[in-house]
């Protein structure tokens, strides 16, 4: 069992099969419309079914043959670096591009360790402030 | 004549060329950037097409792909590293030319044979695509459906090693597609009551999330931005002589590129093989290959600037993207409400002329900067990453805003980037989702309007010749890989016996 809960074809193949699974069954609750057209969850439908099918093949292939080897990947700043990016857009929506961007350059330049505190600052606001200049005013895209 | 000369006199205003050469430049620097793609350049510069002209913005982001996919040869010479996938094949030869003091000359091998490649796209281009244009024009739905069908049986014989991650891929990205109001009974679907997504996931936050923000991900995860520079360009002095040798070679690389190109789905990077592997079996010296002979260099970058002009053939005649690129671009048409097909050589003649000409500009504008700028290139790769990935993080962000002014949009592109980098942590290839993402409604819409038509009866799929034809292919394309396989299989097997 912890075999299998370590291989990532059998889970995501499972986890891709409920998805399927409940996709279909959304898809057929959708109302069949009216007319002599074909009823809007008709193609969703096939679609679940064709990747139930699918997923279904890639959980036996995984567990058939479980060897395949993942390049190691440095998940603890991708999931940071995520998060980072989600108070980013957040900041963005209530204090507008410039301030919410120097801060998240800030941070985000912290976590890759482009270097010492006194030198990150003045990059963020450089590149905040040339990338709102050109958008905004080069290009006349309005950046909140 | 008359759309011929107003669209020379378009492009050839002061403004567009500054804008295309401009393209060209950040096409090198994105594609020499290991980690910044050439489509990664064309889908954060997409949302700003949309201050532009059209025939502006389209040949800035042309200039993008072809200078793009050169450019992924400076750093595949210099550092090992493919500075875009297409330039994997490069890599081979070109570094360990470059290892012997000669990255110049690599470099300038690169820019010729980038530029025959893409020049004889160019030709294929024109030539082909007002015919297929115009065959186009009497396509109905059964024919689009066979078409979209056709470009996702591709995907299966592109996938490389896992077809079935392949077609999971494609799938998923035509089940995005569901999402949204039903275009003919108005009904929303899988919205689940929020109203921005009644009209759907934006097609260009998806693209930007696919390819810009996917990759930034994939950059901190491998931590490949960690690389070391360390050697000088020298000269870039390819003689003639050697040229005309490679004449053949380059010549059939452009073709091949061309023509993978063409095909929904394969690009650059299976071209380059494609070529680079002709090219050794058919060469006097096969085992000179990998040693850093220009033979190798020119096969690789042959093909794959031979795929930009190849790719851009289904895009513009059946708005059929032929690689991701071409894909990425379909979102500069539809900012200006232009639909690539057919009716847009019928309307927009003037606006097929011009990127025509842009098209061949922008080839010799990258020829020009390949061989006069390599050195100041070289330096680019020196920029601090650290920097510059978080940099292009803000310009995902920026660049999916800017579309609607909707920072829900934003939300949108981050979820597609994570999705992809899930995917990509799964071997799940992102391509065929982008595909299936372009096709998806294609083959929706024509399914249900040929059966509309044919009252509910399948077989208007059969009696279309075209129709009938392009499925059979599809048929024979999907089936192909198993079929070889156990074939291949089945000969072993033979053998083995004949031995015993």
């Amino acid at each position: 069992m912890n075999k299998w809960l370590s291989n990532r074809d059998v889970v995501s193949g499972s986890l891709l099969f409920l998805f399927s699974v409940w996709f279909f069954m959304a898809a057929r609750a959708l109302p069949a419309g009216s007319g002599s057209s074909m009823p809007p969850g008709y193609f969703p439908a096939f679609l679940a079914v064709v990747l139930a099918f699918l997923s279904l093949l890639v959980v036996f292939k995984g567990i058939r043959e479980s060897n395949t080897e993942y390049e190691k990947k440095d998940h603890k700043t991708v999931c940071l670096l995520v998060l980072l990016l989600i108070v980013y857009i957040i900041l963005f929506k209530y204090m507008g591009f410039i301030i919410s961007t120097i801060i998240y350059l800030t941070a985000a330049m912290i976590l890759l360790k482009a270097g010492k505190l006194i030198k990150i600052i003045p990059v963020a606001v450089v590149i905040a402030l040339a990338v709102y200049f050109i958008f905004s005013k080069g290009f006349h895209i309005p950046l909140g | 004549m008359d759309l011929l000369l107003s669209a020379l006199h378009g492009v050839f205003e002061p403004y567009s060329l500054l804008l295309l050469a401009l393209g060209v430049l950040m096409g090198i620097v994105f594609g020499a950037i290991p980690g910044l793609t050439a489509t990664m350049g064309v889908a954060l510069l997409t949302p700003l097409t949309f201050v532009l002209e059209p025939a502006a913005g389209i040949n800035m982001l042309i200039g993008i792909y072809c200078g793009g996919i050169f450019g992924g040869a400076i750093s595949s010479v210099l550092v090992n590293i493919p500075g875009t996938p297409a330039g994997m094949m490069t890599t081979l030869d070109g570094y360990p030319m470059g290892q012997r003091g000669e990255a110049g000359k690599a470099i300038g091998y690169a820019a010729i044979a980038s530029f025959s490649g893409g020049i004889i796209s160019a030709v294929a281009l024109i030539v082909a695509a007002p015919q297929l244009a115009k065959i186009a024009l009497q396509f109905g739905p059964a024919e689009y459906f066979a078409i979209a069908v056709f470009g996702l049986s591709v995907i299966a014989s592109v996938s490389g090693k896992s077809i079935i991650k392949g077609l999971i891929s494609g799938v998923i990205g035509m089940i995005v597609t569901t999402v949204g109001m039903d275009y003919v009974t108005s009904t929303p679907r899988f919205t689940f009551g929020i109203t921005a997504l009644l009209s759907g996931f934006a097609f260009i936050p998806t693209m930007i999330g696919l390819f810009g923000m996917r990759e930034f991900l994939m950059q901190i995860g491998t931590g490949r931005y960690k690389y070391q520079l360390q050697q000088n360009v020298g000269k870039i002095t390819p003689s003639l002589s050697e040229v005309k040798r490679l004449f053949p070679v380059i010549f059939r690389g452009g073709l091949i590129g061309t023509f993978i190109g063409a095909l929904p789905g394969a690009g650059g990077p299976i071209a380059s093989f494609i070529s680079y592997d002709t090219a050794r079996r058919s060469s006097k010296h096969p085992e000179k290959f990998g040693t850093g002979i220009p033979d190798g260099i020119v096969a690789s970058e042959s093909a794959n600037n031979g795929v930009t002009g190849g790719a851009l053939i289904p895009m513009l005649t059946l708005g059929v993207p032929g690689d991701g690129v071409t894909a990425v671009m379909l979102g500069a048409f539809m900012v200006h409400n232009l639909l690539p097909g057919p009716m847009l050589f019928q309307n927009n003649g003037a606006l097929v002329y011009a990127i025509y000409i842009g098209f061949l500009l922008a080839n010799i504008f990258m020829l020009f900067f390949g061989l006069v700028g390599a050195r100041y290139f070289a330096r680019i790769l020196n920029l601090p990453m650290p920097v510059l990935l978080p940099l292009i993080s803000v310009l995902t962000v920026v660049g999916a805003y800017s579309i609607r002014n909707n920072p829900f949009d934003i939300a949108v592109m981050l979820a597609f980037g994570v999705l992809g980098y899930l995917m990509s942590e799964l071997k799940i290839p992102a391509m065929p989702m982008v595909l299936g993402i372009v096709l998806g409604p294609i083959a929706e819409a024509n399914l249900r309007g040929a059966l509309l038509i044919s009252k509910g009866s399948w077989l208007i799929f059969l009696k279309e010749p075209i129709s009938l034809v392009l499925l059979i292919i599809s048929f024979i394309m999907a089936a192909y890989p198993y079929l070889s396989r156990t074939l291949s299989r089945k000969t072993k097997l033979e053998k083995s016996t004949a031995k015993a």
